[in-house]
């Protein structure tokens, strides 16, 4: 079965007027270790189909134009079956001064199984030209 | 030392007021306070502008907190650290990175992170 599934978010980038579609890599909850990650309304409504042009985000991949979006890392309510910690990444595509900002991040913080979590902004590690 | 007074608004729109924000230089993996004369040469408009004639006298809660701030490549190995004390999205924002972006070649951007102790708060949750 399996652990992941691929959602295509719109998501505005802290520059005015940019915006792209992220390929947002989510958990499932299949079976009792795989906690879901936070997918709440407000980031729903921001789903798109499938670009033909995403930012891949894959953190691993060199190809990243944003190495970080905003997101809301956030601790969950669970053990893994050694005992680590469990965390999960979910995603904020409005940008700041946008009041679904808040909003979101109140959703995710209230989502299932959801502690704490950290707010973490948006993080470029090349040049931001191309967005203004 | 290259410290300002500024009043720092967070990706939630919550202001931090009188708050030091420092601006220096990395070089080789070390880093330099710079002088206010060495700034004033590279500092966007609206940063100069937005300095506060008062002494800093708050901080910004939290252990995990870092600000958010602009890196600029000088040379190879040269770096320098900007603080934005700007929210995304505002037009300053927008104002501060097209003026870095002007004199430098290499802009980037490194996020604010806001700390589990105080983010539910912050969003209207409470404690």
């Amino acid at each position: 079965m399996a652990r992941y599934e691929v959602r295509w978010v719109l998501y505005d980038l802290d520059f005015a007027n940019a915006a792209a579609v992220l390929r947002f890599r989510r958990f499932l909850s299949t079976n009792q270790n795989d906690i879901a990650t936070p997918f709440p309304e407000l980031v729903a409504a921001r789903e798109v189909a499938q670009s033909t042009d995403p930012v891949l985000l894959a953190s691993r991949t060199r190809r990243n134009v944003i190495q970080d979006f905003r997101a809301v890392e956030c601790c969950m309510d669970a053990r893994t079956p050694t005992g680590d910690a469990v965390e999960r990444t979910a995603i904020v595509p409005y940008r700041p001064g946008d009041p679904n900002l808040k909003a979101t991040v109140a959703q995710i913080l209230q989502s299932d199984k959801v502690v704490n979590g950290i707010y973490r902004g948006e993080r470029h590690a090349e040049p931001i030209q191309r967005w203004l | 030392m290259a410290r300002y007074t500024m009043d720092y608004t967070n990706d939630l729109g919550i202001v931090h007021q009188l708050v030091s924000l420092r601006v220096y230089r990395v070089d080789a993996d070390e880093d330099f306070s710079t002088s206010l004369d060495e700034d004033a040469d590279y500092l966007p408009v609206v940063f100069s502008q937005a300095i506060r004639p008062n002494r800093a006298v708050c901080t910004i809660p939290g252990r995990t907190r870092t600000i958010r701030q602009a890196v600029v490549q000088v040379t190879g190995s040269s770096f320098w650290v900007i603080p934005c004390p700007f929210p995304a999205g505002s037009e300053v924002f927008q104002a501060f990175f097209t003026d870095l972006n002007q004199r430098f070649s290499r802009v980037l951007l490194l996020g604010e992170r806001v700390d589990r102790s105080y983010l539910r708060p912050y969003v209207g949750l409470g404690f």
